[in-house]
């Protein structure tokens, strides 16, 4: 560009020099000198201008690049969205698998989770037993449509769960994650994500069941003391203890447990499995756990191995019928001390 | 998030601490070569644009005027002018595509230089500093802030030694045409650079807001992306937005305070180069047609045609270079934010490591001592030389911990652990076993040294862990955390 630019300075002059000379510098015969600066100043205007645009249309290509990739997420169409006509509430906390399979992408050969069929009327409890691996927390994400299933069913309250207006389901589905997340903020603000308009003793009531109360008690500022990012300035036992609070605030039809007892010892857990009983009697709970004793007073304990569901009974029918079920069992009695202590 | 709210408030305040220049350009000292290169090529190229505007006075005083009314014009003395001048233009455009290419991998290999050294940084960061800092907030370090210094280096550096030579030489130029009208200049060009340090000042406090605005926003997209699955599963999507909108229009506005003042430099300074330009033209041709007495450095004279039109195109390459170094100087500004920025980062206390006993790989001499040697023995020892640098002893590595009247705090004043005595025996399994929040991952983490202990000894195989080198002890230590983390 700056090169265009002084060529034509340069061819400027001379034509200019050769027509004033022609002229002889007298305006009614040709150019002047005055018009050739002026001629000259004109022609640095537009050069200029014209750089600025070559600037502008380099940006331009720039930008649009980026501006594809915006699109494309803007574009992306969310597979999993309400359902023009949804239903509104979820009448009871019943849940029914039906012929369910799930693989996370298309491409995948092997199931997931294949052919589960699964009833859990409402107001009792489940227990989900089985080897890391087992697809166990896969099942589980299946009813808050956290991912749909690829072939069957699975009805939540009677109606398919595709049906529900999704946060009204996802509302009355509280899940507790393996992967508990706390965000920056106060606990309280932590809390409140449950349920928004808690007051101070919902809130409180929620911490007393999830055995919370007792640690936040002790901190100086109590509920409004500061959890950084991710909640790494608390315990991991404390912190499953806080997300357990967080879903109970929300006072679901069916409430899940993902492992979410993990970090926190087995005295402490048996008081939150009866703060349960007596604070969510008409809820479903579902809980999936590493220790038989997390799950041994459920009304009905499945047992999963790669994908299916191998087994299905009482506490005391799988000992005796489920071989898997009785082997964890008896390692899990035996080496109670170094089994499953978190930290 | 309050915290990092307060951490940027201070930061805007602070701006920049003056080292931050004098770290830069040790940074770029590698590439000294090339920078004198560069600022040479980038005095060739301004030097060419300022003979462009001396050439037209030539041309027509010297080279046109002459010819007029000459019967048989003679033309070889202005072709050869013109040749000159197309050499002279060749050499500034050559010059300019080269610094222009150079800069680009000082810049380049600046910034490399400088993220390589934040990553090796970060990785002698203790565990408390991501205890208390958010991803994000990190994260927005190796991108934003190192863009601001790129666009500094590439551009602003190029222009601020080219804007102050052009203005240094256009300004002797002048002088050299006439006197009094670069007085008039000059003072006009004073009067508006008083305005736009007016304008400037206000902006540059934005400039600093918006780096640590968008660090900000960056840190929540993060926080949000990891929690995602808990944000769709509590139905937060809603609350998440507002926040995040909270948080993007406190970028937009300090984005807009800076560069809404600082893009109005820009036009202000042309239209006023305009009335300059005018004022220049009117008080040239009056001086010229009433044969006012004319100073320039050639000597006293009347004002000719010629002139008044080189010192018109002089006035305007005065002016241009001023109005972008005003433009310039803003993101000089942020660039020094985001430096500081980074600099302070590099400039968090890194993990001490006092150790001075190593673990070597050992073979058993006679009695079954352990020897130092070289090869791989999958025996270990503990290399433990001498206060007084004279003798080194070995240990075999055995797998002892004893923890003695350990007292620890996270924070000082909140005590975690109190007075804890253990001993696990090699080969000894020991449970912690307790209620969560007692302190058993704690505990770990001190065997570690990812905290340091307030009082109390903690010893492996009879040695003071604080002796042992940080990565040798971790080296001997195997460690499956609560949250565990596998990378790709």
């Amino acid at each position: 560009m700056q090169f265009t630019m002084y060529a034509v300075m340069i061819l400027i002059s001379w034509i200019g020099a050769k027509a004033i000379v022609a002229s002889g510098n007298n305006v009614s015969l040709g150019l002047t000198t005055g018009q050739l600066t002026a001629l000259i100043t004109y022609a640095m205007q537009i050069l200029t201008s014209l750089m600025m645009l070559s600037m502008v249309f380099a940006m331009i290509s720039i930008a649009s690049s980026s501006a594809t990739r915006c699109a494309e997420i803007l574009e992306e169409k969310p597979s999993i969205t309400s359902p023009a006509n949804p239903i509104k509430e979820v009448k009871d906390g019943s849940i029914v698998f039906k012929d369910v399979s799930f693989t996370y992408s298309d491409k995948a050969e092997k199931n997931v989770l294949s052919n589960i069929n699964l009833n859990i009327p409402s107001g009792s409890s489940l227990g989900i037993i089985g080897a890391t691996g087992s697809s166990k927390s896969s099942l589980v994400q299946l009813i808050p449509r956290l991912y749909d299933a690829s072939k069957g069913e699975v009805f939540a309250g009677g109606e398919n769960v595709k049906a529900y207006d999704l946060d009204i389901l996802r509302n009355s589905v509280s899940m507790v994650l393996q992967k508990n997340e706390l965000f920056s903020g106060t606990i309280k603000e932590n809390l409140l994500w449950g349920n928004e308009k808690a007051t101070d003793e919902e809130i409180k009531e929620a911490c007393h069941v999830a055995c919370a109360d007792e640690f936040i008690d002790t901190l100086p500022d109590g509920y409004n003391t500061h959890i950084e990012q991710g909640g790494t300035n608390v315990s991991g036992g404390q912190k499953q203890r806080l997300c357990i609070a967080r879903a109970l605030l929300k006072k679901p039809k069916v409430i899940i447990m993902d492992d979410s007892t993990s970090a926190v010892d087995t005295k402490t857990d048996a008081k939150i499995e009866n703060g349960f009983r007596s604070y969510l009697p008409h809820t479903t709970k579902i809980v999936i756990a590493q220790r038989i004793t997390s799950v041994e007073k459920c009304d009905s304990i499945i047992v999963m191995d790669d994908g299916k569901i191998v087994a299905q009974g009482k506490h005391e029918d799988l000992i005796k019928n489920c071989s898997i079920y009785a082997d964890i069992y008896q390692s899990q009695q035996k080496g109670d001390s170094d089994n499953g202590k978190g930290s | 998030m309050e915290k990092a709210v307060k951490k940027g408030k201070k930061n805007a305040v602070m701006s920049f601490k003056p080292d931050t220049i004098k770290r830069l350009l040790s940074y770029m000292k590698r590439y000294r070569g090339q920078m004198i290169f560069v600022i040479i090529c980038v005095l060739l190229s301004a030097l060419a644009s300022a003979a462009s505007s001396l050439f037209i006075e030539n041309l027509i005083d010297d080279y046109i005027m002459p010819l007029i009314g000459v019967s048989d014009p003679n033309f070889s003395p202005l072709i050869g002018a013109l040749i000159l001048m197309g050499c002279i233009y060749l050499v500034g455009v050559l010059a300019t595509l080269f610094y222009n290419r150079v800069i680009m991998t000082i810049a380049q290999g600046t910034l490399k230089k400088i993220r390589d050294d934040m990553f090796t940084k970060m990785q002698k960061l203790p565990v408390s500093f991501f205890d208390s800092h958010t991803h994000g907030e990190i994260m927005s370090l190796y991108t934003n802030d190192t863009d601001t210094l790129r666009q500094m280096i590439a551009q602003s550096l190029v222009q601020l030694v080219s804007s102050v030579f052009t203005v240094v030489a256009v300004f002797f130029c002048m002088l050299y045409i006439s006197v009094w009208l670069t007085i008039v200049v000059v003072v006009a060009m004073g009067l508006v650079l008083v305005i736009s340090k007016g304008v400037i000042g206000k902006s540059s406090h934005y400039f600093v807001q918006q780096q640590s605005d968008i660090a900000d926003l960056n840190a929540y997209v993060e926080e949000i992306i990891n929690g995602e699955k808990v944000v769709k599963v509590f139905c937060h999507e809603g609350k998440s937005q507002l926040d995040f909108k909270e948080k993007n229009s406190k970028w937009e506005d300090s984005t807009q305070n800076a560069n809404g003042q600082a893009n109005m430099m820009m036009p202000m300074m042309n239209a006023l180069g305009y009335v300059l330009y005018a004022i220049v033209a009117v008080l040239g041709a009056y001086m010229a047609i009433a044969g006012l007495m004319n100073v320039g450095l050639t000597g006293v004279n009347v004002l000719t045609l010629g002139m008044i039109a080189s010192f018109l195109t002089l006035a305007k390459s005065f002016t241009n270079p001023i109005s972008q170094l005003a433009n310039q100087f803003n993101s000089i500004i942020t660039a020094l934010a985001g430096a500081s920025r980074i600099f302070k980062f590099m400039d968090e206390k890194s993990e001490t490591d006092d150790g001075y006993v190593t673990l070597v790989n050992a073979k058993a001499d006679k009695d079954g001592n352990p020897i130092e040697c070289q090869e791989k023995t999958d025996k270990w020892a503990w290399k433990y030389p001498h206060k007084d640098g004279s003798t080194t002893s070995y240990t075999w590595l055995k797998g002892e911990i004893a923890l003695d009247h350990v007292d620890f705090s996270y924070v000082s004043g909140k005590q975690i652990l109190h007075d804890i005595t253990i001993k696990a025996d090699p080969g000894e399994k020991v449970a912690l076993v307790g209620s969560t929040g007692a302190g058993k991952t704690t505990i770990t983490n001190l065997i570690n040294r990812f905290y340091d202990i307030d009082d109390g000894k903690i010893r492996f195989d009879g040695i003071n862990i604080t002796k042992i080198k940080k990565p040798d002890l971790r080296r001997s230590l195997g460690m499956v955390l609560q949250d565990v983390h596998l990378f790709t």
